[in-house]
Order: structure tokens, then sequence, then C-alpha cells
């Protein structure tokens, strides 16, 4: 980076939103772990945002809220997310990186940018997360639709403030990451949450990241669940469905055909885990 | 920009580039048993312990360790008294070319420090962040374990 002229610490909100704001050529840093190899050259002052008191794991007025500085050790570690919709948190950030960068990365850098590495997005996109943001007013966004927010992608002078997951969802949640070693960098990530009322599915959700140009939810494929009696060719339909939804990327990690093969294997893998969860059995 | 931090117990003022990682600014002061490896937060060499936590140095930057603890492996045992944890290193043959063994010493005494009792599974996840080309990995492994052994007054 080699245009920094100054790294600071705001004390409060206000003035880490007032530095952005100011110029743009002012960025965040959370934990750090992706800007430090920013190469971006328009780049002049970096506003840590990690001594604002943002690193708290709660349940509070019906939301599970996560401060965006909370790093995803943090997350691993806390009570919360082993229990919460049968630990598909903890799950998701035990698959973060390896041990030491996890102390490092923050809950928000991770959810708010869209490299093709950040495992935790289709977890909390399977939670149905919503992001406070702040730009000298808090608006609250729907994590699915922060990925479509182009306009505020663009503008600067705003931050991820909070991290909200409604606290009253009794369904379970799986994730499975594939990777070509325990650390690597995502080949495909799939999570999925579906709850349980009488004998049939109620509020499924799934989600794709790392494979996808976006990490995005699948709800052509959500559709097909919803009050329905769950057996083999139903989840199978659901995970052609998701393969078929999918435009997928080729890089290092896999080749787009590969990717959308292993998209229906996993999204019916995941779907038969959480139903047996759901039943108290293992898949 | 100046910063002031603990190192190894001693307070440090340190005049840094407002981008520098904390790799850069440690060698810099005469740390060198922080190695400098792939610098892409992969192979953990250059791990200290900041505020009591494993990190790789060379993705901090170092402004965030204004106000931090830092202990590097010289702020373990000394060539002359070397701790519990590096003497099994030595005692098992964990050690080869030994570019790779501060990274290992600090990772495994943030776990011993949080768990006296790791088991196996815990000690391979507590190293995950570090690569070894040499020992193939069953004797650091068995070093922690020894090590953890031995402090808890059980060899
Ligand atoms: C070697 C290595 C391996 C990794 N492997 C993985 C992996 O397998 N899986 C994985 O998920 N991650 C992995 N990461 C971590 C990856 O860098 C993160 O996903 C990530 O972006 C981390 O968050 P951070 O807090 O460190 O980000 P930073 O670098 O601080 O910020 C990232 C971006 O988000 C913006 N930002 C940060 N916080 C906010 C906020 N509150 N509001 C708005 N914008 C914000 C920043 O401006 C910046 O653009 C790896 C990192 C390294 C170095
Ligand atoms: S030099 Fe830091 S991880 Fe390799
Ligand atoms: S002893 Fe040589 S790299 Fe580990």
């Amino acid at each position: 980076m080699k245009n920094i002229r100054s790294y600071i610490f705001p004390k409060t909100v206000e003035e880490a939103v007032d530095a952005l704001a100011l110029s743009s050529s002012a960025r965040i840093v959370a934990g750090g772990t992706t800007m430090v190899f920013s190469k971006d050259a328009r780049v002049e002052t970096l506003v840590d945002i990690t001594r604002l008191d943002l690193s708290y794991i709660k349940e509070e007025d019906g939301f599970i809220k996560i401060g965006p500085t909370t790093t995803v050790a943090d997350l691993l570690r806390s009570p919360i997310a082993a229990k919460f919709g049968g630990g598909i948190l903890a799950e998701a950030s035990k698959r973060v990186a390896g041990s030491h960068i996890r102390e490092l990365a923050t809950i928000g850098g991770d959810l708010a940018i869209t490299l093709p590495w950040c495992d935790l997005q289709p977890a909390f996109l399977a939670l149905d997360a919503e992001l406070v943001i702040y730009d000298g007013e808090e608006k609250n966004i729907s994590l699915a639709d922060y990925y479509n927010d182009r306009e505020l992608m663009k503008r600067s002078g705003w931050l991820i403030k909070e991290i909200r997951i409604l606290s009253d969802q009794k369904g379970i949640g799986v994730f499975e990451k594939v990777s070509r070693t325990k650390i690597d960098y995502s080949t495909l990530d799939i999570a999925v949450y579906l709850e349980k009322e009488g004998g049939v599915i109620r509020s499924p959700r799934i989600a794709a990241g790392c494979a996808v140009p976006m990490p995005r939810r699948i709800g052509e494929a959500e559709k097909i669940l919803d009050g329905q009696v769950p057996g083999p060719e139903l989840f199978e339909k659901a995970a052609k469905t998701a393969k078929n939804s999918l435009r997928t990327v080729t890089n290092l990690r896999g080749t787009a055909a590969y990717r959308s093969h292993l998209i229906e294997i996993v999204t019916r893998r995941c779907l038969e885990k959480a139903w047996a969860a759901l039943n108290g059995q293992e898949a | 920009m100046e910063i002031s931090c603990i190192v190894n117990g001693e307070k440090k003022q340190f005049k840094i580039e407002p981008d520098e990682t904390l790799l850069n600014i440690l060698r810099r002061e005469g740390y060198l048993g922080v190695k400098r490896g792939c610098e892409e937060g992969n192979c953990g060499v250059c791990t200290v312990l900041m505020n009591g936590r494993p990190v790789n140095s060379c993705v901090v930057f170092g402004a965030k360790a204004d106000g931090a603890e830092i202990i590097t492996v010289e702020g373990l045992g000394t060539p002359e008294n070397l701790n519990t944890l590096q003497e099994a290193f030595l005692d098992e043959g964990a050690v080869q070319c030994g570019f790779c063994t501060p990274g290992f010493l600090l990772s495994a005494t943030a776990l011993l420090k949080e768990n006296p009792e790791p088991s196996r599974e815990e000690v391979i996840e507590a190293l995950d962040s570090n690569y070894c080309r040499c020992t193939g990995y069953v004797k650091p492994i068995n070093a922690v374990l020894a090590a953890a052994r031995k402090m808890r007054g059980e060899e």
C-alpha cells in the first residue's frame, strides 16, 4: 500500500463515519486481514474501527446481536454460536481459515465484502441475518439485499454497525465447506436452514457462497421445499434446482462445471442432515 | 507515526510507517526470532502473541500493536535457560532446520496457557497455522503433549 498517509483510531462511531465521509481515499480496517494486502493506490487513510466497543455477542430484544468487530475466533468460542440453529455459526466459523487468522478476522469484515473466500456469508444468509448500516443514521437491511445494493457499495461514509439474527428461530442450520485442505480457501460453501411443523418443512432457506459470483439465497430451490413432506425425491429436486439456478465461477479452486456438480451433491446432503437433525437423528 | 507497546515485558516505543506490518517492525527492531516467510498469512513462521492470542504478524497492521502486549520467541526461555516447552521440542526431536520452531512454540504457548491438558486433537487444531517442511508434524505434536504433561507435574 504505497500511498497511505495516516492510520487512525476514531474514538466514536460518529468520528469513524465522518472520517470515511470526508474523503473517498479513506477505508475501514477491522481485522485488516484483507486490507493489509490491498494494492489500491487511491487509499490514503486507514480508519481502524476495532476500538469502538463494537465487539460483542448478546441476546437482546428478540435478536442475537453481534458487533461487527467481534473476531471469528470469539464467535467460535461463544456459547450462542454453539447452540443456536443447531450450531451452524460455530460450524461456519470453524471453517474460516486457520486458528490464527480467526483471531484477527472479524464478522463484519467477512460479511462486508464479496471476495470468494468469505465463509461466513452463506451461514448468515441461511439465518436470514440483517445488518444495521450506520452513515449518520441507522438503517436496517437484510444481508441478502445488502449484496445487491450496488449503490450503497459505491458510497463511502458508512459502516456495518451491527449484525442481527432473529432469536426466535427453532430450526436447524447446516453448513458445509468443500475445500482442498481443511484451511484452504473454499471451492464451494452451502448453508441450509429448515424448520419442522407437523411433518412438513417450514421456512426453508438455502444459501451458496464462494463458488458463485455473489453469495446468495437460492429462492428457486427454497420454493420447492416449503410446506412439503420431505423425502429423497423432494431433496433431489431441490438440489437439482439449486444447481440449475446458480451461475458458478472458474478459478484456482475449481472449474465452474465441477462446482455446479458439487452444488447438487452438497445441497442434498445438507438438506438430509438438517432434516435428520430436526428429527433427532444423524444423517 | 509512533506506537508504544510492551514487547516481552519491556515497554517500547517505535516509529513506524502507517501501513507497515507488525512483522516488519519487529524484525527491524531486532526481534529476529520472528521469521519472514510467505508474508501472506499462510505459513505461520511470523507468529507472535498479541494480547495473549497467536497471530500471523505479517497480516497485522503495526498500528494495531499500539497499547498491545506482544510476545516473541525471545520472550520465552533463553538459550542458557530454556523453558519446559522449548526443552520438550529438543527432547522429542521436533526441531530440524528450526525455521518454523519459533512459530510452533508461540502457538503452543497460547494453547497450554488456555488449556493445560489438551488432547492430541486439540494440539493439532492449535498448530493448524504453522507449516513445517522438515519434521512431518508428529514430533512437534508429541513435544507439545510432553511439555503439557511435564508442566502438570506428571513427568
Ligand atoms: C491467509 C488468509 C486466509 C484466509 N482464509 C479465509 C477463509 O478460508 N475463509 C474466510 O472466510 N476468510 C478467510 N480469510 C479472512 C478474510 O480476509 C476475511 O474473510 C475478511 O475479509 C476478514 O475480515 P477482516 O476484519 O480481517 O477484514 P478487513 O481487512 O479489516 O476488511 C475487509 C473489508 O471489509 C471492509 N469492512 C470491514 N469491516 C467493516 C464494517 N464493519 N462495515 C463496512 N465495511 C467493513 C473493509 O473496508 C475492507 O474492505 C483469510 C485471510 C487470510 C489472510
Ligand atoms: S510470513 Fe506470516 S504467515 Fe508466512
Ligand atoms: S524444522 Fe524445518 S521447517 Fe520445521
